[in-house]
């Protein structure tokens, strides 16, 4: 079957794919690399897809490869960032106000968590992926998305108030 | 089930999953509709919900990114039409003669390889005993600089090469992440580890030209792929280099062009 055009592909997804990938690696310019770099992909072996309805899994699934790749390499050279240090694990608290949230925070407190739980919770909150097209993607099991996804929205509730709060 | 293992599907659940298809969600918002209290949980976790998602989504996303990705794959090359060779195809006597150059060739490949007079001073197998000792997790770098007048200094104090002479695109962009010697045949290699923009992380090696029998001509380098790896091998004066990566080929051109700018995050986009 004829699936959809690049074109098609860039206009749908593209801000979706550029924040899954800057709540994974932090930078703007990395986060472009990786949506440019799944992209690519998609032109050259997107018409291997055969169910047309796979393709936005399809793209966040290499997106994902592809940044877990790159971290590889990566950890040869841990960075540590200062500000994060000395931290310790941040606890649950109850719910901030709703209406004190805004996008620019709430991306900061997603990305300062660790990375089991940032992926998963992007994925639900930016794309709506049910926690089934989670564990699809980031090819783990169903219990293990569930427990991330809790954990790490308590985890992201604590570091939003931290942030609102101060 | 119980408050709590509700609390775990329900929170993992968007307001639209159908009920209907899960039997463990159906049970759990029956639950949150017969418990009060679990009800107030859920309206509060649904509300919370939708407002980290609304603020997610309101991320601004670089203006000049999708007329980048527009643009990237333009020449990425169409498939190329079914060529099956025709029957008078294989009466043409250039296929013929392409044939026994291919079979000589092959028989000189092997004799090289498994003959008494096989050498190992090429700068290809000099390439591939580098790109086998790059990858080396544990001990990847003797020593993290990112300055490389610094880590000159140190190669020099150990006597390895330290008279470098980056690629240009290389000098003029930050991403020094160390150094270590080497030993190659009885020869020192300098080896410089860099990470550039774009996360690309490549590896520099240096060693005297006269250790390589074929060594390349100066201002001709040689661009070659061994497994995933990119690599390029180029002489300058006495020394011969050789820049390696799990990068594209044309990321490691881009390295060497002496009229290239600064290397960029999006270097490769325009390469593509």
């Amino acid at each position: 079957m004829a699936g959809p055009n690049f074109d098609e592909v860039v206009n749908v997804h593209y801000e979706g794919l550029y924040r899954f990938a800057l709540s994974l690696v932090r930078s703007e310019a990395d986060a472009c690399d990786l949506v440019q770099q799944t992209l690519l992909r998609w032109a050259t072996k997107g018409d291997q897809l055969r169910d047309g309805t796979k393709v936005k899994s399809w793209l966040f699934t290499t997106l994902h490869r592809e940044f877990l790749g790159r971290r590889r390499h990566e950890d040869k050279f841990p960075k540590v960032e200062i500000s994060l240090v000395d931290e310790g694990e941040l606890t649950a608290v109850s719910a901030p106000p709703e209406n004190q949230l805004d996008g620019v925070t709430v991306m900061a407190a997603l990305q300062r968590l660790e990375e089991t739980y940032r992926a998963p919770l992007a994925l639900f909150y930016l794309e709506d992926h049910s926690y089934r097209e989670i564990a699809e993607i980031l090819e783990v099991p169903i219990g293990t998305v569930m427990s991330r996804i809790s954990r790490g929205k308590a985890f992201l509730r604590a570091a939003v108030l931290q942030k609102v709060v101060g | 089930m119980n408050r709590d293992e509700a609390k775990l599907i329900l929170e993992v659940s968007r307001p639209g999953d159908e009920a209907a298809a899960d039997p463990q969600l159906a049970a759990a918002l029956a639950l949150a509709q017969a418990d009060a209290e679990l009800a107030a949980w859920l309206a509060q976790e649904r509300r919370w919900d939708a407002a980290v998602r609304r603020e997610l989504r309101t991320v601004p996303v670089p203006a000049d990114l999708k007329a980048s990705l527009l643009a990237g794959p333009q020449v990425v090359p169409l498939p190329l039409p079914d060529r099956r060779p025709s029957l008078s195809t294989w009466f043409n006597p250039l296929v013929w003669a392409v044939a026994a150059a291919l079979v000589l060739f092959l028989g000189l490949a092997a004799y090289r390889s498994f003959g008494p007079a096989a050498k190992d001073n090429r700068l290809a197998d000099f390439t591939r005993a580098m790109v086998a000792a790059a990858p080396d997790d544990t001990h990847h770098v003797d020593v993290r600089s990112t300055d490389f007048t610094k880590a000159k200094s140190w190669l020099a104090d150990r006597h390895a090469l330290a008279d470098i002479d980056l690629p240009p695109a290389i000098q003029r962009a930050p991403g020094l992440m160390g150094c270590r010697i080497l030993n190659w045949h009885g020869q020192p290699v300098s080896m410089l580890c860099f990470v550039l923009p774009g996360s690309h992380h490549v590896d520099l090696f240096v060693t005297p030209a006269a250790a390589i029998a074929d060594a390349p001509v100066a201002g001709q380098p040689v661009f070659a792929r061994l497994n995933q790896n990119a690599t390029a091998g180029w002489r300058v004066g006495d020394k011969v280099y050789v820049l390696t990566g799990q990068v594209p080929e044309d990321f490691l051109r881009h390295c060497l062009d002496p009229s290239a700018n600064a290397l960029a995050s999006r270097t490769l986009a325009v390469a593509f």
